[in-house]
């Protein structure tokens, strides 16, 4: 998956901007606050419609102006070209189009490009709170799954109407049932069941590739392992021993027949292959019997069939149920839901220690990057290409090894866009075949000097300085020549020509 | 700086008050009734008061009428043991269009919302259950496929279906006559749910 093509109209701090890309690594190199970054922001737009930044969207806009586009020329080795754009209104509204036809809801664009960011920003992933980890799987699973994002939809609008009413029972109390908690209480098992059930598939899968991935780049010194923390204890799964690709057929039909059978759960099929699992669910059931102690309301109407569920979906949702019911007393007294996804969290441990508390920044760093290349294994797994990798100005926080490690990692792999004020740490043969961009103050101007090198900026060269005179040593080199037959004055009026080249480098370094 | 004279001010400021009227078009509005001879303008102000002054919820489906039951509950041809749940009149409307149903409606004025303040009380749900228990055989829950349509359903599916009625719900997908490639993706995944055996 490749962008040949990205155009920009009023998007951050460009008018109008039009670039043609490589097909391997693009290097965007320019002092700080420059708008190399939105570049990385509009590409990674059109893969997860969302800002990467911005808290409101129209902080995309350029400012006075109504509408901000980005559209980019997609190559895809699966399914063809395609032209996307992503237009953002002032009010925060949005509408995407493919190939010029405008699609109905915004979700519509996710799954027509996927690329993966890692940044700066990333860290909070590992630093930050429990809605920053949130935010992140969120934003990875609807990547690869459009039915993820439907839920999560409907699950957000369930949470509110049922938070709205539970404060309402709180401040003035009815008959909860004759309100029809019981019914919000279902919408909320049903949506929040099946985001449980996508984390846990999506998460199962990460947590081995970003182990192994973590491992190959502490050289096998650190152990990282990666765990979901569900707001609820999660039924253990009957389908453990079966293949990742069996585990997502057999999810996709429980979420089918269940939402068929409309929460009407049928005693009639009971597997033996569940009796482990059965155990589980008694447990489950004495825990949320004993948290509900001396409460009167009788679980919800659906309950009368709690005996064995059938699937990974049906066993989530009735232990979901369960532990809703335990929690029914204190949610009343507080007024707010007290269970489900949004209380999610995950938990990173190096050599059995929290790396959230207790690692250092550059594990933490680490952990973050493999999480990142985790991420890219699993969607080109799932989509069947590589998708596009946008690192933003992370080669100055990576040590020499990580380094290293990424540039190979995603060499000849995949296309490549990476941001940085200087090409210091770039090898050699990898700046020879790459596309190279300066960015200033909005004006995108590919480099075209490669092979040989640019001599001309010393600090994009520092190393190979070697082989060309970059600083007034050039001039005078200029003006020895000349001096051979020389008058002052001939060498005098060469530098006035020279001097634009002098400035025009300064422009160059990093601020 | 200039203002508009107050009636007129005050007339586009109550014609903003309007669903989907914003100051532009109220304005434009304001300077059309200006403009309409004496009598068409009078038109419009009956029209107003008259059907605030006529228009009740009809005793029996809570639709929209004049009279003390509506048009629909009063055709004798109508199957009685046939309902169908709708959330609004409008709703009501486009389904007669079809001229398929045959059968009764009920109009609950709304959909459980308590974000807005709409419980089960303040919907005619009360007023739906003599009549189920009166004959009727299936009830078919028309609502929007939305969250609070659902809910909605999910509440009165589990009240009424121990009244021994026949509780059913529209199909939500693919519209009729549509291409399967221009669907959004909601659409889809809410008729592969739905799909049924052949």
């Amino acid at each position: 998956m490749r962008v040949c093509e990205l155009k920009l109209s009023h998007f951050r701090n460009y008018r109008e901007l039009r670039l043609q890309f490589g097909e391997g690594i693009n290097i965007f190199y320019g002092r700080n606050a420059q708008g190399k970054t939105n570049i990385l922001e509009a590409i990674s737009l059109l893969a997860t419609t969302r800002s990467l930044r911005a808290s409101r969207e129209s902080e995309l806009i350029l400012q006075d102006e109504e509408m901000a586009h980005v559209t980019a020329e997609i190559d895809r080795e699966r399914e063809g070209d395609a032209e996307l754009t992503v237009s953002v209104f002032q009010g925060d509204k949005k509408t995407v189009r493919v190939n010029g036809m405008k699609r109905e809801r915004v979700v519509d664009l996710l799954g027509q490009f996927n690329a993966v960011f890692f940044g700066s920003i990333d860290l909070v992933i590992v630093t930050g709170e429990p809605a920053d980890r949130r935010h992140y799987l969120n934003i990875e699973i609807s990547q690869i799954s459009p039915r993820y994002v439907y839920d999560l939809g409907h699950y957000k609008r369930v949470l509110a109407q049922r938070n709205r009413l539970l404060r309402e029972l709180r401040d003035r109390p009815r008959p909860p049932q004759e309100m029809g908690l019981d019914v919000w209480n279902e919408q909320l098992i049903k949506y929040g069941s099946t985001l449980f059930d996508k984390r846990r598939f999506y998460l199962d899968r990460l947590s081995l590739l970003a182990e192994e991935i973590h491992a190959e780049l502490t050289d096998g010194r650190e152990r990282l392992e990666v765990k979901y923390l569900p707001s609820i204890t999660l039924p253990v799964k009957p389908t453990e021993t079966k293949t990742a690709e069996t585990v997502e057929l057999s999810t996709n039909l429980s979420t089918v027949s269940t939402m068929a059978n409309n929460n009407t759960s049928s005693v009639a099929e009971v597997n033996p292959n569940t009796v482990r699992e059965s155990r589980e669910d008694a447990y489950l059931h004495s825990v949320a019997q004993e948290a509900s102690q001396g409460e009167k309301e009788p679980a919800p109407q659906t309950q009368n069939s709690p005996a064995m569920p059938v699937n990974t979906l049906e066993s989530i949702e009735s232990a979901f149920r369960r532990q809703l019911h335990g929690v029914g007393t204190e949610e009343a007294r507080r007024g707010t839901t007290l269970l489900g996804p949004q209380r999610d969290d995950i938990a990173f441990f190096i050599n059995g220690t929290d790396a959230r508390l207790y690692g250092s920044q550059g594990q933490q760093r680490t952990v973050a990057l493999a999480l990142k290349l985790a991420e890219f294994r699993l969607i080109e797994e799932h989509v069947g290409e590589p998708p596009v990798m946008l690192l933003d100005d992370v080669m100055s926080d990576l040590d020499d090894h990580r380094r290293k490690h990424l540039l190979s990692w995603v060499r000849r792999r995949c296309q490549t866009f990476i941001t940085c004020t200087n090409l210091r740490s770039f090898p050699k043969d990898l700046l020879a075949e790459a596309s190279i961009f300066q960015v200033t103050a909005g004006t995108v101007t590919s480099d075209v000097r490669k092979r040989p090198l640019p001599t001309r900026n010393s600090e994009s060269l520092p190393e190979q300085s070697v082989g060309q005179p970059v600083e007034p040593s050039g001039e005078s080199s200029v003006g020895e020549l000349a001096g051979e037959a020389p008058a002052i004055a001939e060498r005098h009026d060469l530098a006035p020509v020279s001097l634009p080249a002098v400035s025009g480098k300064a422009t160059d370094k990093p601020g | 700086m200039f203002h508009y004279a107050k009636p007129l001010a005050h007339l586009v400021a109550e014609l903003e008050r309007l669903p989907g009227i914003g100051p532009k078009s109220a304005q434009r509005m304001a300077f059309h009734i200006l403009r309409q001879p004496q009598d068409e303008a009078k038109q419009l102000a009956e029209a107003i008061l008259t059907v605030k002054e006529s228009i009740r919820l009809c005793s029996v489906c809570s639709n929209f009428t004049d009279q003390e039951k509506c048009e629909i509950c009063r055709d004798t041809k109508r199957d009685p043991a046939l309902l169908c749940v709708v959330a609004e009149t409008r709703d009501l409307i486009a389904m007669e269009k079809t001229n398929e149903f045959k059968g009764m409606y009920h109009v609950l004025q709304g959909l459980i919302s308590p974000m807005d303040n709409i419980g089960p009380e303040l919907l005619k749900i009360r007023e739906l259950f003599p009549r189920v228990v009166d004959g009727v055989k299936e009830v078919i829950l028309a609502l929007n496929p939305t969250t609070e349509g659902q809910t909605t359903s999910l509440f009165l599916a589990s009240r009424l279906k121990p009244l021994g009625v026949k509780v059913s719900q529209i199909a939500s997908g693919l519209p009729a006559g549509g291409d399967l490639d221009y669907a959004d993706q909601a659409t889809l995944i809410s008729a592969l749910q739905w799909r049924r055996e052949m």
